[in-house]
C-alpha cells in the first residue's frame, strides 16, 4: 500500500554545502573547486575508501551524497538485493565524456585514458554506490532535462509495491563544468517493518516536488 | 636506476590518483597488484599508457605486461633496458 511508503532521509549537495534533512551538516569555502570541496567532505566523513579518489566527478558526487544517507541503509531484515537505486540527471556523463575526448583529440598525442573511459556512462555512479554499500537490487539511471517527479514516483512505487524492494535510493545527481547538484532521498516500505523509522514525510508526488 | 624508480613512484601516484600514498610508502620491490598497492585491471592499463606516454615504450604482450608491471623496480628495469637498445 502506498501509505506505507515513506521518505526517511534526504541529502542535498550543492554550492559547496551538504544539507541533510534541511540542516547544513558540512560546508567549505565557496571559492573551492568541486574537487577540493568533495575531498574535504570525504575527510569530514572519515570514509577511508581510497577508490573514491579514482572516481570521476559524477561518481564522487553521488557517492558522497549517499554517504550522508548510509545509516538508513543498514537495517535489520533488509538484504542487499532488497535495496535499489533510481537516479536521474540532465548532463548524463558529458563532463567525463569531454575529459576523455581531450585524451584523444590530438593524433600526435593520442593516449586514451582507461581510467577516464570507464566513467563515460552515467550509470557508473550507481555501480560505485552499489559496490560501496553492497547493494544488489534493481537499479536504473535516466537522463531527462528536468527531474521527472511523476516518473520517479511511479517507478520507485512499482519497485517497492510490486518488485519486492524494501528500500530505494532515488534522486538527481548532475555534474557538468564544475556545476553540480545532488539531491538524494531514502524511500522505505514500512509495511511489516519492525524498525523504528525516521519518517520525514510520506512518499507522495507533492513531497517529491517539495524536495526537488 | 634509483632516480628512475623515485620518478616512477611519483608518476604512478599521479596517474592512478593514489592520494593517500606517498613515494616513501611504495616498496620498489613489492608487487604492485594484489597485496601491494591493491591495484586493479584498469590501473594496469593506466600503467601501460604511462610507460608509453612518458617513455615511449610499448608493452607488446600480456605476458610481458605481467613481468614489467610486477613492481616499480621491474618497470624501471624495462625502461632502462629499452633505453640501452
Amino acid at each position: 500500500m502506498r501509505e506505507n511508503i515513506i521518505i526517511t532521509k534526504y541529502c542535498k549537495v550543492a554550492n559547496n554545502e551538504i544539507i541533510v534533512n534541511g540542516e547544513v551538516v558540512f560546508s567549505s569555502e565557496s571559492n573551492l573547486t568541486f574537487s577540493e570541496f568533495v575531498k574535504e567532505a570525504y575527510k569530514f566523513k572519515a570514509m577511508a575508501y581510497p577508490k573514491f579518489y579514482k572516481m570521476d566527478n559524477l561518481s564522487k558526487l553521488g557517492t558522497i551524497a549517499t554517504e550522508f544517507l548510509s545509516d538508513e541503509l543498514n537495517c535489520e531484515n533488509v538484504n542487499g538485493d532488497e535495496i535499489g537505486i533510481i537516479l536521474m540527471n540532465s548532463a548524463s556523463s558529458l563532463d567525463t565524456d569531454k575529459n576523455f575526448q581531450n585524451t584523444i583529440n590530438d593524433k600526435d598525442n593520442y593516449f586514451p585514458s582507461p581510467a577516464v573511459f570507464v566513467y563515460t556512462l552515467p550509470n557508473i555512479v550507481i555501480g560505485e554506490i552499489c559496490i560501496k554499500h553492497k547493494i544488489f537490487g534493481d537499479t536504473a539511471f535516466f537522463v531527462s532535462e528536468k527531474f521527472d517527479v511523476g516518473f520517479i514516483y511511479d517507478m520507485v512505487g512499482d519497485l517497492i509495491l510490486n518488485q519486492g524492494l524494501k528500500i530505494v535510493i532515488t534522486g538527481w545527481v548532475d555534474f557538468i563544468d564544475n556545476e553540480y547538484t545532488a539531491i538524494l532521498c531514502v524511500v522505505k516500505n514500512i509495511e511489516n517493518s519492525n524498525n523504528n523509522n525516521n519518517e520525514i514525510t510520506k512518499f507522495t508526488i507533492e513531497s517529491l516536488k517539495r524536495l526537488f | 636506476m634509483d632516480e628512475l624508480i623515485e620518478k616512477l613512484k611519483i608518476e604512478i601516484i599521479e596517474a592512478l590518483s593514489l592520494e593517500e600514498i606517498t613515494p616513501a610508502d611504495i616498496d620498489a620491490d613489492a608487487p604492485l597488484f594484489l597485496d601491494g598497492l591493491g591495484l586493479d585491471s584498469i590501473d594496469a592499463l593506466e600503467l601501460i599508457v604511462l610507460i608509453e606516454k612518458k617513455y615511449g615504450y610499448k608493452i607488446q604482450t600480456a605476458e610481458e605486461g605481467k613481468t614489467v608491471l610486477y613492481s616499480v623496480k621491474s618497470m624501471a628495469e624495462f625502461i632502462t633496458n629499452r633505453q640501452k637498445l
